[in-house]
């Protein structure tokens, strides 16, 4: 099992009259954020992220996401967080998952892949998203045209990453003419790719692009199910999968380490809960949902479905108790914190651990000591999981 | 009244025309009338539609993406669909209908008189999309509480009405998900205006009559008022107490103010 360390930036102090789950709780006043505490959160995420180079993690990782509340208070921008980043680590692979293709001109990423390549000294991944649709909104970009804007845009970061000289592109969003791109990137032809693939349609065009996958937020059943839905698209279609596409199968949980698991749960359960019911919450999924285009029919329908039925649109929020059975929190002392990561790779088929060591309002010291004793006493014991 | 359902298959050459497909309602006798509906389609063959077809021919087409009717590709603006529209009245021999349009469907209305304004005898526009005065005042029906939504569109006394416009989540259907997928496509950017379309509307000669609800909440009715100063042969009517859907909260004073525009030597029926 490979670690990566991925921070989200929630903003760790929003008061108890902060708007969580209500409509229109999207973007969340900046009223909340406090410059001084956001550059510190900042700068000790930064302090953290070189730690866990030194400890010997396997990466580091960050989302892309706008519009500010519990969960993307720092990084609306991937790319100049992995500069950063790649500046102050030595050995980890830099990723991001990932850059919300639609909101920026696809020469412009490919540009900065390339950069970023280079600044990393070849250890950079680069990750494909799409976003929430309210980003759209804000960015004035048509929500009914995400998917295809996307599409297209992978489709000409890849061509301006891998064109040798000047090249033309003529798409239905994007075209261009005569022009190639510098630098261009040290991994050739380029970096890996994570793609955030979870239905069908889109696990069909990541093995049609031969990329690795980074699952969102998802239960240990649905990572198994994607797992074996790429292998069977790719076997159907006679595509060869990466060599490597097991190891980097990723996805995302919150990780704490703790002496035992009664400390452990004493230190970090208030956090968790912060994270799933303030910080995650404070996107109003069941509104954000709603709004038009973004989905395909099919895809509403199911949703309508789920949510008319069991209301889970109301919050994303559950226990640490369901999230450690579903996968999305690893939680305890050493042994059961081994014992998880087992299962996560034996019935979730997870290769890559995209892990916040760092959640919700969780200390920064007790984030450091959990990724101290997770470097010494988990990670030499995962490696042959 | 039954009205006749109809699909109209319109096979394109593969090269000029769109080969698309058009479901319509139709019914009654006289003049032919085409309905323009609203942003998120027609709920059916409603009362008005029925008043209407005691003196006209009426059509009421699901728009191009609405309904069972698909969007082309390539088709992105109110304007694409008014090119299609053009097919539709091709195909049923439509010379010269009476067009009325509401909401989006007033937008399109005016795109097709713009386009061919021999083709058109006479335009009525219910509170059409298309000039909006501060786009960024006026409330967002793309991103908003589920629960709020009437009350963008409806004065209070009509909101038991609004189900039908504007159904409870657990009863949108597969129709009604692809007509709003196919208004944010439309009229997402410029947000449900354009910006070149004032400045095209003095050369539509077309008689028309512009209506508006005096208490819309969506577009204020001092819109009416950016319509008429701007064609040349328009003039407008207010409806009291009604919301941006006039003719469901006073149906009456919505037929009423069309008659009028209308003599009874341009209608059918007694």
């Amino acid at each position: 099992m490979r670690v990566f360390n991925m921070v989200l930036f929630g903003w760790p102090y929003l008061p108890d009259d902060a708007p969580v789950g209500t409509p229109g709780s999207y973007p969340l006043s900046n009223r909340y954020f406090d410059p001084v505490q956001g550059n510190a959160l900042l700068q000790r995420e930064l302090d953290r992220i070189t730690l866990s180079d030194e400890l010997g993690l396997d990466g580091f990782t960050c989302q892309e996401h706008h519009g500010g509340g519990g969960f993307c208070a720092m990084v609306p921008s991937t790319h100049l967080m992995a500069a950063a980043v790649s500046q102050r680590t030595k050995q980890l692979q830099v990723a991001i998952t990932g850059t919300c293709i639609p909101l920026h001109h696809p020469l412009a990423i490919a540009e900065e892949v390339a950069m970023l390549d280079h600044l990393s000294n070849g250890r950079f991944i680069w990750g494909a998203l799409r976003g929430f649709p309210t980003e759209y909104l804000s960015y004035n970009v048509n929500p009914a045209e995400s998917q295809a804007r996307f599409r297209e845009g992978f489709s000409l970061v890849l061509k301006a990453l891998s064109s040798e000289g000047p090249f033309d592109f003529d798409g239905q969003f994007y075209r261009v003419r005569d022009y190639n791109i510098w630098p261009k990137p040290l991994q050739q032809p380029y970096p890996k790719i994570w793609m955030a693939a979870n239905s069908l349609d889109s696990l069909d065009f990541a093995v049609k692009n031969r990329t690795y996958i980074a699952t969102p937020w998802v239960s240990i059943e649905r990572t198994r199910s994607v797992h074996e839905t790429y292998h069977r698209l790719a076997h159907e279609q006679n595509i060869a999968i990466p060599e490597d596409f097991d190891d980097m199968f990723a996805s995302i949980c919150a990780l704490y380490v703790g002496e035992s698991d009664k400390k452990a749960r004493q230190e970090a359960e208030v956090h968790l809960e912060y994270h799933f019911f303030r910080a995650l919450a404070s996107f109003d999924i069941g509104t954000v949902s709603l709004i038009p285009g973004h989905m395909s029919v099919d895809g509403m329908r199911d949703w309508l479905k789920n949510v008319t039925s069991k209301d889970t649109g109301k919050a994303m929020g559950y226990s640490v108790d369901e999230g450690i059975e579903n996968g999305t929190v690893i939680l305890g002392g050493p042994e059961s914190v081994i014992a998880q990561i087992k299962r996560q790779r034996e019935e979730g088929k997870r290769g890559t651990l995209l892990a916040m060591f760092q959640f919700g309002s969780l200390p920064d010291a007790l984030a450091t000591q959990s990724l101290r004793l997770f470097a010494q006493e988990v990670l030499p014991k995962i490696r042959a999981i | 009244m039954t009205p006749q359902q109809e699909t109209l298959e319109l096979r394109g050459d593969g090269a000029v025309r769109a080969s698309i497909q058009f479901c319509y309602r139709q019914a009654g006798q006289g003049p032919p009338l085409v309905w323009l509906h609203w942003l998120w389609g027609e709920p059916g063959w409603m009362d008005y539609h029925q008043r209407l077809a005691e003196r006209f021919q009426v059509f009421v087409p699901d728009l191009p993406g609405y309904g069972q009717s698909a969007l082309p590709e390539w088709a992105k603006t109110p304007h694409d669909l008014a090119v299609l529209l053009l097919q539709f009245l091709d195909a049923l021999s439509l010379q010269r209908p009476i067009v009325v349009g509401s909401c989006l469907g007033g937008w399109v209305g005016t795109e097709l008189a713009l386009l061919r304004p021999e083709r058109i005898a006479k335009l009525v526009l219910i509170s059409p999309l298309g000039l909006v005065q501060d786009w960024t005042k006026v409330p967002n029906l793309f991103y908003t509480d589920p629960a709020r939504l009437p009350r963008y569109l409806f004065t209070d006394a009509a909101l038991e009405k609004a189900s039908l416009y504007v159904p409870d989540l657990s009863n949108w259907t597969d129709a009604f998900i692809n007509s709003r997928n196919a208004s944010i496509r439309l009229v997402f950017d410029p947000y449900l205006h354009s910006r070149s379309l004032r400045h095209h509307l003095h050369l539509l000669t077309t008689p028309t009559l512009v209506v508006w609800g005096e208490q819309d909440p969506l577009l204020a009715p001092a819109h009416a008022a950016l319509w008429t100063a701007s064609l040349p042969q328009a003039h407008s009517v207010m409806i009291p107490r009604a919301g941006h859907l006039p003719y469901v909260e006073d149906c009456e004073a919505v037929i009423q103010a069309i008659h009028t525009f209308i003599p009874p030597q341009e209608r059918g029926g007694a």
